[in-house]
Formats: C-alpha cells, structure tokens, sequence
C-alpha cells in the first residue's frame, strides 16, 4: 500500500475568510480529494497575510504532492494578492526546496459566463509551476462562478461537474503523474440574456441599498473639469 | 498633454533604470507633461472584491491610500505608461494591485464584444491610451506571448511593447505610438 500523499490547497481570494467562492471552491476540493491515500489541507492567502502564518503555508507547499491554487479571475489574470504569495513563494522555494517531485493545479472561477476567459490565468499557473520545477497538471476553470454556492438547479449541476473534474485531479495525483491535458471548462447552462439581466438588476437593488439610486452607479468623480 | 507613468520600485534593476531614463526621454521630446507614480514594495493594498467602488463610491475605490491619486491620474491624463516587470508571464504582484485596483474606471455592467467575450463598459467617454512596456532579466517567447495575451487579448486602448535592452528599437516603438485618448474603447 503506498504512503499517503499531501495536497495543499491555496485558497487565492482576498475577501474575508469563509466569503468567497474560492473558498468554498477550495472547501469542495478538500472534501473530494481527501480520503485514506490523500490528504489535503487548505490555507487561505488573506488569512496567512493577515495572521503572519505566510511561512506555515509555504513550508506545507514544499513537503506536498500536489498543489492547487484556487483563485478568482481580477482583470483577465491572477489577483495581486494570489501573485504576492506566489511571488514571495518563489523566493522561499530556492532556500527550501524540498526536491520533491510535484504537480501543480488551478481552479479558476469568474463572474462572465464564459470558462475560456481564464485560460489564460491557467497559464500563469503553469509557468509558476515551471519556476519552481513542477509539473502543470491543467486548470479546471469555471464560468459563472458567482452561482457555485446558490441552491438552484444550475448551481449543483455546476458543482457535480466540479467534484468530477476534481476526481480525475485525484486519480492523476495517486497515480504521480499528470498527462498532458487541456482545460476543463465548466460552465452552467443558464442563458447567458437571463445571467446579465439578473446581474444588472442586482448592482441596482444593491447600490440603492447604500441610498443611492440606480444613476449613481454611473459617477465620474474624475471627470476632467 | 498629459502622461502619467507608473511603475514597480520593488523591480529597481539596472533594466528598469535604463528603460525609465529612456521613456522619460521620449515622453519629453513628444511634448508630453509628465506625472510619475514608483511603488514602493506593498505600498498599495490589495483590491478586496468588495464591489464598493461600484456601490458604495461610485468610481473611487473605498480604500484610502495612493490609489485615489493613481486613478485621478489615469483618468485624466492622454497616454498611461506601465512599466511592469513580467513574472509568471502576468504582471508583478504590486503592478497587479494597481491594476485590479482600476475597475472604479469601468462599469459593472455586462457587454458581449464583438467576439463573443464579456467585457464591461468603460465609465467615462474619454480614456487614455495605454503603453504597457514589459521587462524582466530572463524575458522568454513564452512570457511575452502570455503577457500579451493577458493584455492586448482583451483590451482595445493599447499596446504592449518588451524592453530588452535595445534603446534604439524601444525609442523608435514609443515613437511611432500616436499617444493621445482614445474614447469610450477599454
């Protein structure tokens, strides 16, 4: 029977702990990917920043298998947050790199309905995984991930789909090799008038609940005089 | 004309003193008045995803440190000149802030483009265009097309330009940019 494996999930959002769809993205991810042969933990970035316990996240990527970075998509790449553990994670990894073979994966979410917008973001993640001698297993990127949590109809579809793609993430960590693959994209299938509707109606119930009204989401404080 | 130039202290090399003193040079002989930012390491705090400066202070961010005066100046200037040093491909962490920390600039709207991506609107009707001049020490094919990709693949305002050491061929890229505001294309 073969030893169990390490997974460290890096959960890449910056909103407060337990808020954002990266975290129960993360959260889903633990749960699918855990079990006798795999354990898997998860750090939130704005937590470690926030709660100086960057080092204890880093030291757990340099002992792991596998490492997956779930992540928002902010302006078509990587948040600066998810960049600055990155980054700084570089620097740590040529003192203490542990010269262990690992993989590298990205969950990637984004408010547009299109999966394909993170592709690449994906590709960000792969060339950090190059940076620090890891293989790129491929990005499970997700559209209209803003529904992940809901409890409507699409939504769950949304997670099955999710936990499935995770599986094969777990089959290929077990087996210590990732082959070459392309994104898998997941996406809802609820249409895409009905998804900027209901959008746009939400920025306007939710900036008049600031007391402001609908014309207001239109300011231009900067408007040269 | 204005241009405001914004760039990574964090990335103070040789190359990047060479390409500042360069792009200050050309901006001058454009006749451009210049406004600089240089980010000091982790002066900018991370945008939170909050959505406040959509529906809390309409096109400010809410929060309060050199990002008002970033985006004042972004706003309000014909040419917006990055000079970004390139990491992963992406920008580097601190540029990155500044930029996630420029959607006060758009509208949270929704609109298809004509290739059939999501985008959203532009706030204003006048917009800068912007330079993006990426540089690293151990620039790769594959950095550079990623980071156009990142850049020229979704936005219409620009360009993208590499530094690698070459003055002359810098020079002469920066110079055949007709830099002023390009309406309402994001």
């Amino acid at each position: 029977m073969s030893a169990e494996k390490q997974v460290t999930i890096i959960a890449g959002s910056p909103k407060a702990p337990g808020t954002a769809v990266s975290d129960k993205l993360s959260q889903i991810a633990a749960e699918t990917l855990g079990d006798t042969q795999l354990r898997a933990q998860v750090f939130g970035v704005g937590e470690c920043m926030k709660e100086n316990t960057t080092e204890k996240a880093y030291a757990a990527m340099a002992q792991s298998d596998a490492v997956i970075v779930v992540f928002p998509l902010y302006v078509f790449c990587l948040p600066g947050i998810t960049m600055r553990f990155l980054q700084d994670y570089l620097a740590y990894h040529k003192v203490h790199a542990a010269g262990k073979k690992q993989m590298v994966y990205s969950v990637i979410n984004c408010g547009f309905p299109e999966p394909e917008i993170n592709e690449e973001a994906s590709r960000v993640v792969a060339r950090f995984a190059a940076a620090i001698g890891a293989q790129y297993g491929h990005g499970i990127l997700i559209g209209s991930g803003g529904m992940i949590g809901m409890s409507v109809s699409p939504a769950e579809k949304l997670r099955d789909l999710y936990r499935a793609a995770l599986r094969d993430v777990q089959a290929e960590i077990k087996a210590g090799k990732a082959p070459t693959k392309q994104s898998v994209c997941l996406e809802t299938k609820f249409p895409r008038c009905l998804y900027f509707l209901f959008g746009h109606m939400g920025w306007r119930r939710w900036i008049r609940r600031n007391g402001k009204s609908g014309k207001d989401l239109y300011a231009r404080p900067y408007q040269p005089v | 004309m204005k241009a405001f130039l914004l760039s990574d202290g964090e990335f103070d090399t040789k190359q990047f003193q060479s390409l500042h003193a360069l792009v200050e040079r050309v901006l001058a002989d454009k006749g451009f008045s210049l406004t600089e930012k240089r980010l000091r390491p982790r002066e900018l705090k991370c945008c939170m995803g909050c959505f406040g400066c959509w529906v809390k202070t309409p096109g400010e961010c809410v929060i309060k440190d050199a990002m008002a005066d970033i985006n004042r100046e972004t706003v309000q200037s014909d040419v917006v000149i990055y000079l970004v040093p390139v990491v992963f491909g992406q920008y580097s962490a601190n540029m990155k802030n500044a930029i996630d920390r420029w959607i006060p600039n758009i509208l949270p709207f929704f609109r298809t483009k004509p290739n059939g991506d999501t985008t959203h609107p532009a706030r204003y009707a006048s917009n800068p265009q912007y330079v993006m001049i990426g540089y690293a020490d151990d620039l790769t094919e594959a950095d550079k097309q990623l980071f156009w990709d990142i850049t020229n693949g979704h936005r219409e305002n620009g360009e993208v330009l590499f530094y690698e050491d070459d003055d002359d061929a810098m020079a002469a890229a920066l110079a055949a940019i007709d830099m002023q505001k390009t309406g309402d294309r994001l």
